[in-house]
């Protein structure tokens, strides 16, 4: 097995045992968690929701829900890295729509655009091996994409924004939005399924 | 390609109307189609975080964690049942290991194979040395060994204690710790099913002419019966 590929098992192996000890009421092992992820789930909120203390108040609500659901985490349906991104990132969607602050974020952010940058260009700063496989895939496909639907699913993914954020943004109607989506997805599907198979 | 999946990756790119994601979070809880779609686009979109990036949370919003479980902690001791507290070994002890091992057994076990049972077996000084998971669809028991120590002239013993009827029968003797997967038969299955914990002792070659355990006990564990339920948030 390559070396960045042990890491990462490693790495699940490490979330998922802090997870699991969760599941048995250790309060110290959500506190590890916290520390060591924590940083990294507050910037995942943050992004969507645009505050500090919102983001905070997401990964409040994030962890209290980790140490409640550890118990029916499934390694074979998800990474610990995964499970617990998607509970902050679903926490901080719900919490944008009830803010109703949409409308203020979709406004150019210099730091937002420079962070899509990043993420469009193969060199961006994660240098983390581990999502470095899933990464180079995704990115890959990213790129058979066109410009604009790659940055619709970066906008959306990313920063939280809906669909008629998005349509505002790029001059467009939310069904052409919603048609970007949906063909982005089918293409974008194809491409990972055929590179996991031949990887496979 | 199905409506699903665009529907997943719109749920996951959090574009859905909130009528939209209304309904798609209510079929989630039966479809399973759906719900695997989810997890793919979870899984992919992921990559586009960068988890080198990072905004160090504010103080006070672990202490705000604390409190916030610690109350809810307190809440579950009230509820406990009474069995719980005479448990040997400590539950929380014990079952500070228990999930942990589905990992590990993952690496060698089918992905798909739902665990049922895991006991994971730990010394007086709160170690684990063995750590069992049992699918019952296959009834098989994948073993995780830590650090068992065996004399040449032994083997070791698996045992359950049973719930019902407190008594304590073998599962499994076991020459070596190379051993990493059981079959169970069809009774040894009932008695998992059945047991409060599982025990493991050191016995004479070819297991215990008894049919009861030595006092060389190794090493002992709660069975937990695993939520299969599977939420992703």
């Amino acid at each position: 097995m390559p070396q960045k590929e042990l890491y990462q098992v490693d790495k699940d192996e490490h979330y998922f045992n802090l997870i699991a000890r969760c599941a048995i009421r250790d309060q110290k092992a959500l506190e590890q968690l916290y520390q060591e992820l924590g940083p990294y789930l507050n910037k995942v909120a943050f992004n969507i929701v645009r505050s500090e203390d919102l983001s905070n108040d997401v990964l409040q609500e994030g962890f209290i829900q980790i140490w409640h659901n550890a118990g029916e985490y499934r390694i074979d349906k998800s990474k610990p890295i995964t499970w617990m991104t998607s509970i902050i990132r679903y926490r901080a969607l719900d919490r944008l729509a009830k803010e109703k602050k949409h409308s203020d974020k979709i406004e150019a952010n210099t730091d937002e655009e420079d962070q899509l940058d990043n993420i469009a260009s193969d060199d961006r700063p994660d240098k983390s091996a581990m999502q470095s496989q899933d990464l180079k895939i995704l990115l890959e496909c990213m790129e058979t994409l066109n410009d604009r639907t790659k940055e619709t699913i970066r906008m959306a993914y990313l920063h939280g924004h809906t669909r008629d954020d998005i349509a505002a943004k790029l001059n467009a109607s939310a069904n052409t939005v919603k048609s970007w989506l949906k063909r982005g997805s089918e293409r974008l599907k194809s491409c990972i399924q055929s590179k996991l198979g031949v990887q496979a | 390609m199905s409506e699903s999946n665009s529907n997943a990756f719109e749920f996951v790119l959090g574009t859905l109307s909130p009528e939209e994601r209304s309904e798609f979070i209510a079929r989630l809880e039966t479809d399973t189609q759906l719900a695997e779609e989810t997890s793919f686009w979870e899984g992919q979109l992921i990559s586009l975080n960068n988890t080198e990036e990072t905004l160090p949370p504010r103080p006070k919003t672990w202490q705000a964690i604390e409190t916030s479980i610690n109350q809810s902690t307190g809440a579950e001791k009230k509820e406990k049942p009474g069995w719980l507290g005479w448990l040997p070994w400590g539950l929380s002890l014990v079952m500070s290991f228990a999930l942990v091992v589905v990992l590990n057994l993952a690496t060698f076990r089918s992905a798909d194979a739902p665990v049922d049972y895991v006991a994971v077996l730990t010394d007086e000084n709160g170690a684990a040395k063995l750590t069992a998971v049992t699918e019952g669809g296959a009834h098989n028991m994948w073993l995780q060994w830590d650090d068992v120590q065996l004399d040449k002239e032994k083997d070791l013993q698996i045992w359950a204690l049973s719930k019902s009827d407190h008594q304590i029968r073998s599962i499994a003797v076991i020459s070596n710790q190379e051993i990493r997967n059981l079959k169970l038969s069809k009774a040894h299955w009932r008695l998992i099913k059945d047991a409060d914990s599982l025990i493991l002792t050191v016995e004479d070659k070819g297991g215990s002419v008894l049919d009861e355990p030595s006092e060389m006990i190794v090493a002992k564990g709660v069975c937990v019966r695993l939520n299969h339920k599977d939420k992703t948030s």
